[in-house]
């Protein structure tokens, strides 16, 4: 992975020096800056070199932030950490239940109301949901922050402990400072829990479907079993191995940030992080930040691997 | 039982979303509004080393808002009440005087009486004379263009006493004073910086890039610098003039135009930078927002590789200069914020001359030269335009439509921002817009020995004899009727040639409330000094 990253960013038109040097520097300058930068040894010397670092937990300094990678990457994460699982919980508040309901009562006006936002939240494209969102909430009728940040101007920011500022503002009792982060994530986590809602909901449905018409559902029927305990406790806990899968795969992809989302709203997370890093050839930032979504992957599957084994006792750990 | 706790349940969430709903409005922030200045930018700062920094335009002009140097731009008052850092007079800044003596050879600067760093330390002669060490010793860009001005090395810098330092110059020019007003020459604390010399670095730049507590010299210091929030400049305790108007400014990152739109118009930020043209239109309707629009010596032009067929051949330059929709360009993706280029050399910048320019859209005049040039109709170019940058990829459809009546074909290539630099850089762009090239020395040599002579930056490789052998006589001269004749002549035959395509000089737009006044523009370097702003 490393390897393939490295070779990658560094094949691309374009190198770092390009973006540092300046429009008036000469070839000598710019020889002198990667030879500071060690851009001009070997590619396989520097890989080594990077592969020593990264065992040392040290990632190398980006060049467009002027920090190292694991700073600005530990700087980065928990704005898109917060934002992400706030959107996520939200995403299956509302998705799980739909998707349920739209099995069991298949047909009917809450089944095609599942399908349409099912459809909805595939197709509105989220950057002009959001700016319709800010447009209406914040410009026209007052009801929301300005989408500058995760915090007001006014607002001093809580004492960072975890830098999930929700968290930290009730951990130093800042009361106004947790209103005001939290009046800060509805817009942004409404928009990307739109979009998280419309997978969640459709292999909810599907799954829920099929175990509904299977012969165990229709025996726990016949024995008079009262439904809402057969959707709930039978049901849906032989339906939610597809639905915690799909719930990783969505909470990865949204933890290796969101662009478009991060940018409408001035959100400081790695996703714009990362967007910043590719569009200037910042190799130690595009490199570090893989390795951290690659990471990221990873350890979601493997809670979801334990998480298997509990939700399915025919599963062995 | 259940039905009823899962109604109370979502009762509360109701409850705790309208309650988290509706506007605050913290205590006291009414009264201490005014005190702080709010602007939207539209991206980071990265390298802050003055002698290197990076060339993104909010490092550069944070720079410029907490550095001070020796020679800085005169105030002027123009007739129409609008005060602006003229281009082409120079007064002391950190310097109470400076002189030129001994028939232009020597720079004689003496030092205001007890200036001070940000942290208090005393800034005399031997600052002065560790900061350009630094520099020659750097030998960055800042170091390049002191040489290009004839002060060549450490050496050429001595310390006479505490408040005054003697430059020599190898050779009498005009262009040392616009070269060292700028953040280049911002004069360095050696107590702080020497600290950060090591063997491996020795000039501090890896410590200057993202630090500057305690060196600071300008009327503002760097108090804080969140990287991808924000960062805010704060009043300098110790700066050498009246302490700025607005003592915070606050710069937070908003990276999306139209939000930057949006918080201007509520109210939530003072000033929103770069806002797109149309967005500016939108802007000058409302009531509650001032636009100021300034002429700006940026040159933004289509560059055609005269180093590459068949962009070598004369007549199809000229082909393609009749082909391309000035007005329509102007009109329609610079909405009206731009002026026409009609010279190498931008209107605003001394000797420029529009008689030479006799280009205007004419399909047919063009059908004719590209006949002329041995091109029949149908002959194919490709166009490169930055996929980052909205205007260059309008351009790049009007010059496709306008080229094609006139029997060229253009295949158009967007290349990302960094590649593109890239290949700018290594002048292997064919034809290519260029977004705009700012000469901060309003000298009309500088501007030309870079763009048609240097090595860095004649990016579309076009070479003429004459121009060259102009250029080298008399960029380094104080025959100032030689200048002036030699600069009109190469004004002629770079535009009779078709050099480029000469576009358009855009303006520098700045939106903000209406209850902030005082700008002071600086038409050399277009960056905004916080300095002299009021907010009522």
């Amino acid at each position: 992975m490393t390897l393939v990253t490295f070779v990658l960013t560094r094949v691309l038109p374009g190198s770092p020096i390009d973006q540092i040097a300046g429009p008036m520097s000469t070839t000598e300058q710019r020889r002198a800056l990667a030879a500071h930068y060690g851009l001009d040894r070997p590619l396989w010397v520097q890989y080594g070199a990077y592969i020593a670092g990264v065992a040392r937990g040290d990632f190398g300094f980006s060049f467009t932030t002027s920090h190292p990678v694991a700073d600005d990457l530990g700087r980065f994460f928990p704005a898109t950490f917060e934002l992400t699982t706030a959107a996520i919980v939200a995403a299956t508040a509302i998705g799980i239940p739909l998707g349920v309901w739209g099995a069991v009562r298949q047909g009917s006006w809450v089944d095609h109301l599942v399908r349409v936002v099912a459809v909805a939240g595939v197709a509105l494209p989220i950057f002009w949901l959001s700016l319709v969102l800010i447009y209406l909430l914040f410009s026209t009728w007052h009801l929301l922050p300005a989408p500058m940040g995760r915090l007001s101007l006014q607002s001093a920011p809580p004492r960072q402990v975890t830098g999930l500022l929700l968290i930290d503002s009730l951990l130093s009792g800042n009361g106004p400072a947790f209103v005001d982060a939290a009046r800060h994530l509805v817009l942004p986590v409404s928009v990307l829990a739109f979009a998280a809602v419309a997978p969640l909901a459709r292999i909810t449905r599907t799954s829920m479907l099929d175990v509904l018409s299977s012969a165990h559902t229709r025996a726990a029927r016949a024995l008079g079993i009262p439904a809402r305990r057969i959707v709930w406790t039978y049901a849906f806990r032989n339906a939610a191995l597809p639905v915690l899968t799909m719930l990783a795969i969505v909470y990865g992809y949204l933890l290796g940030g969101s662009v478009l989302i991060e940018t409408v709203f001035a959100w400081p997370g790695l996703g714009r992080y990362a967007f910043n890093a590719v569009s200037s050839n910042d190799y130690p930032a595009v490199q570090g930040f893989i390795l951290y979504a690659t990471v990221i992957y990873v350890a979601i599957f493997v809670i979801v691997d334990v998480l298997y084994a509990l939700l399915d006792p025919r599963i062995e750990a | 039982m259940r039905r009823a706790r899962s109604r109370v349940g979502v009762a509360l969430v109701l409850a705790l979303l309208v309650a988290g709903l509706g506007r605050a409005t913290p205590a006291g922030a009414a009264a201490d509004a005014r005190q702080t200045l709010v602007v939207a930018v539209s991206r980071d700062m990265q390298n802050l080393d003055p002698t290197n920094a990076s060339s993104d335009s909010f490092t550069l002009e944070t720079l410029t808002n907490i550095y001070s140097w020796l020679v800085d731009y005169k105030l002027v008052k123009q007739s129409n009440g609008q005060t602006i850092g003229a281009p082409n007079e120079f007064v002391g800044n950190l310097a109470e005087s400076i002189w030129l003596a001994d028939g232009g050879k020597k720079l004689i600067v003496t030092l205001r009486r007890n200036l001070k760093f940000s942290n208090g330390d005393p800034l005399d002669a031997n600052a002065v004379k560790f900061t350009y060490d630094r520099l020659f010793d750097q030998n960055a860009t800042t170091a390049a263009l002191t040489k290009m001005a004839e002060v060549m090395g450490k050496e050429s810098v001595r310390v006479v006493d505490d408040r005054t330092v003697e430059f020599t110059i190898a050779e009498p020019n005009t262009l040392l004073l616009g070269n060292m007003a700028q953040y280049g020459h911002s004069i360095l604390n050696p107590n702080v910086i020497r600290p950060h010399m090591t063997a491996a670095d020795p000039s501090a730049h890896e410590w200057l890039k993202s630090n500057t507590k305690g060196t600071e010299t300008g009327p503002y210091l760097l108090e804080s610098w969140q990287p991808g929030v924000e960062f805010v400049l704060a009043r300098n305790p110790y700066f050498w003039a009246a302490p700025p108007k607005i003592p915070r400014v606050v710069l937070r990152i908003v990276p999306d135009p139209s939000a930057r739109l949006a918080l201007l118009k509520s109210g939530d930020v003072d000033i929103a930078r770069d806002l797109a043209p149309l967005d500016e239109v939108e802007v000058l309707k409302d009531r509650n927002v001032s636009v100021y629009r300034f002429p700006t010596r940026i040159v933004s032009f289509l560059g055609m590789n005269a180093a590459v067929a068949p962009f070598n051949n004369v007549k199809l330059r000229q082909a393609i200069s009749y082909a391309v929709p000035y007005g329509t360009i102007i009109r329609s993706v610079m909405v009206g914020f731009a002026r026409p280029l009609t010279s190498p050399v931008p209107s605003g910048m001394p000797t420029h001359t529009d008689e030479f320019f006799a280009y205007k859209t004419d399909p047919a005049r063009a059908k004719a030269l590209l006949a002329e040039a041995g091109l029949g109709n149908g002959t194919a170019v490709t166009f490169t335009s930055r996929a980052d940058l909205a205007e260059s990829k309008s351009i790049a459809v009007w010059v496709k439509s306008a080229l094609a009546r006139a029997g060229i074909n253009v295949t158009i290539n967007e290349m990302p921002g960094a590649a593109f630099t890239a290949a700018l850089q290594k002048h292997e762009l064919v034809f290519f817009h260029h977004p705009g090239w700012n000469s901060i020395n309003n000298d009309p040599f500088y501007h030309l020995f870079w763009l048609l002579k240097s090595t860095c930056c004649d990016y579309t490789n076009y070479h003429s004899k004459e121009i060259d052998d102009l250029i080298a006589k008399y960029t380094i001269s104080t025959d100032l009727n030689a200048r002036a004749a030699a600069s009109r002549r190469i004004q002629q035959i770079a535009t009779e040639e078709a050099a480029w395509v000469f576009l358009y000089q855009p303006d520098f737009v700045l939106a903000t409330r209406k209850n902030i006044d005082g700008l002071v523009y600086y038409p050399a370097d277009v960056r905004v000094r916080y300095y002299y702003l009021t907010k009522e």
